[in-house]
């Protein structure tokens, strides 16, 4: 019994270290993408997915670069349309493409599902066809309700891309499956309002932990690692933003309390807020 | 100057006199507006955001707040569009502000026109000024009342390269005020005072915007004072409701960033309240007194 712990314990711990992450050391990694992975290379006021699935490299020990191309607002259409000088001209050896969310939640000017699928396997012929390794991510949700229409629409756009994935041999990211899990876990059930965003749709910083957790699970980083990075991460980076309004009076006596503590207004409202009351 | 002196002996001679003119003059001041006037409100972002309510209560809002407060129940034409210079205002001036037939137009433009500069689009000087004056020209030959609106600052630094080249812009307007006969609202310089005022910190400068060019409550409740002001509402009568409005609107959004674990513990406080997470802090703040 005993000695079979101990095997089982050395093929565990051998099978972690040897695990293979498939970037190498020195590649570079274009994010092809929208307004999520637009601000996924922000660091304020939530530190983006793109920084964090670099540094969770950089903790595995591999070096890698990105390539930020997200632009607001973007669909299919638009990111076929510059995927040749936004990724391919920059030689990557990896594109992530995380397209849908404005192919659906713009209805009329958006992208249909028959368009979706054309632009979308263009984009992925076109970078493989240059040598560039292609991970698909599925596109998140549209605001955080899985039974609402936008999400009931997009779930067929998310199936198509986990065909495609199989059929052109690309890693798959799964970002929806594991977002429609952490929205509705039992951990963050006490969290009235918004979850994972700060407006429905837009990453809020455990949005982005959330993504960058399931990108280095498909680059091949061990699940028990990328915990222990986000654990790093969760005391390091902020989850969320709460706003306070303050009117006049407030403001003043604020500032004037604050002045007396020699602190800036937010560390003394913080120092009382989280004193053990 | 008046010395002290001579208006201790004024008030001496005249002491009735003077408190019943005081009592008499907010009642009979001539109120530009009339009853049941609309007023369009023709600009760009910073009138967009006068429209609502939220974050901030909007200038626009607190200008009918003003009006009603003196008697006066006038309705809002809104007509800011974000981004908007004033090649986009003479655009529009026609479908968003004349053919609602307000009988007076708010023309609030100059800042895109100035700042688009440095960002490869804005509006030259000549060209404003030609805008600018057939906007104008347009309404006036309509029956509507205009009043001009200075631009307001560009970042909060009165001496910065945006405002410099701003100052020449907000001089055309106060020209063409005169020459068009329009009333004049002088946001820009009202905007420096405030600016300069140093109530709220030590030595730092108050902040009438949140990020250097969109108005905070404060900024919006600036706005609207110098409107009301040139509407004809006294200015201690304004000073008034500028302070009930100072008690019921918020003036800054205090927005502070909460880790995993301190967001959670005051989620958990909120929902042990069984109310939201804003709510808890609006009633944490109201303690903090």
């Amino acid at each position: 019994m005993k000695k079979t712990v101990l095997i089982v314990f050395l093929a565990f711990a051998t099978l972690s270290l040897f695990a293979e992450v498939v970037v190498k050391n020195g590649e570079k990694i274009a994010f092809l993408g929208d307004s999520i992975t637009q601000l996924g290379k922000s660091t304020r006021p939530y530190m983006g997915y793109l920084h964090l699935v670099i540094d969770g490299l950089k903790q595995s020990g591999v070096t890698a670069q990105m390539i930020p191309a997200g632009i607001s607002g973007h669909k299919s259409n638009q990111m076929l349309a510059r995927v040749d000088k936004d990724v391919i001209s920059k030689k990557p050896q990896w594109m992530l493409l995380s397209c849908g969310v404005n192919d659906v939640w713009h209805g009329k000017r958006g992208v249909a599902l028959p368009d979706y699928k054309k632009n979308i396997t263009a984009i992925v012929d076109k970078a493989q066809s240059a040598g560039i390794k292609v991970v698909i991510m599925t596109a998140s949700m549209i605001r955080e309700d899985a039974k609402n229409v936008p999400n009931t629409t997009l779930k067929a756009y998310n199936d198509f891309l986990r065909t495609l994935a199989k059929e052109k041999k690309c890693l798959l990211a799964d970002i929806n499956a594991r977002m429609q899990k952490e929205v509705y876990s039992k951990e963050l059930s006490v969290i009235k309002g918004n979850r994972l965003t700060y407006d429905g749709v837009h990453m809020n910083g455990r949005g982005h932990m959330m993504m960058a957790s399931v990108i280095l699970e498909t680059f091949g980083v061990p699940a028990e690692k990328i915990q222990q990075f986000r654990k790093g991460w969760e005391k390091k980076y902020p989850e969320a933003q709460v706003s306070l309004p303050l009117n006049h009076e407030m403001n003043l006596l604020l500032h004037t309390k604050a002045a007396e503590k020699k602190m800036s207004i937010e560390q003394y409202i913080r120092s009382v807020l989280f004193s053990g009351k | 100057m008046i010395s002290p002196v001579s208006i201790g002996r004024f008030m001496k001679s005249s002491f009735t006199l003077f408190l019943l003119f005081f009592v008499l003059c907010p009642l009979f001041a001539a109120f530009e507006v009339k009853n049941g006037d609309k007023i369009a409100f023709l600009g760009d972002s910073i009138t967009y955001w006068g429209g609502t309510r939220s974050p901030y209560y909007g200038y626009i809002h607190l200008v009918l707040d003003g009006l009603k407060r003196s008697g006066i129940a006038a309705d809002a034409v809104f007509a800011g569009v974000r981004g908007h210079d004033s090649n986009d205002m003479l655009a529009r001036v026609e479908r968003d502000v004349i053919r609602k037939k307000p009988q007076w137009m708010l023309l609030s433009c100059g800042v895109n026109d100035v700042w688009g500069k440095w960002k490869g689009r804005g509006v030259d000087f000549a060209r404003y000024k030609k805008n600018i004056v057939s906007i104008v020209e347009k309404a006036q030959s309509a029956g509507i009342r205009v009043v001009i609106l200075t631009a307001s600052m560009i970042y909060e630094g009165a001496g910065n390269k945006y405002n410099t080249d701003l100052k020449k812009y907000n001089d055309f307007l106060r020209t063409l005020a005169k020459e068009k006969k329009c009333l004049l609202a002088d946001i820009n310089c009202r905007m420096q005072k405030e600016v300069a005022g140093k109530e709220l910190s030590r030595g730092k400068r108050v902040k009438l915007t949140y990020d250097g060019v969109h108005m905070n409550g404060r900024g919006h409740m600036m706005m609207a004072s110098v409107i009301l002001e040139t509407f004809g509402v006294p200015a201690e009568k304004v000073q008034q409701y500028r302070k009930e409005w100072e008690k019921s609107h918020p003036e800054v959004l205090l927005r502070i960033s909460l880790k995993k674990e301190e967001y959670h513990l005051l989620c958990v406080r909120a929902s042990e309240k069984k109310i939201s997470l804003e709510q808890y802090l609006k009633e944490w703040i109201t303690e903090l007194k």
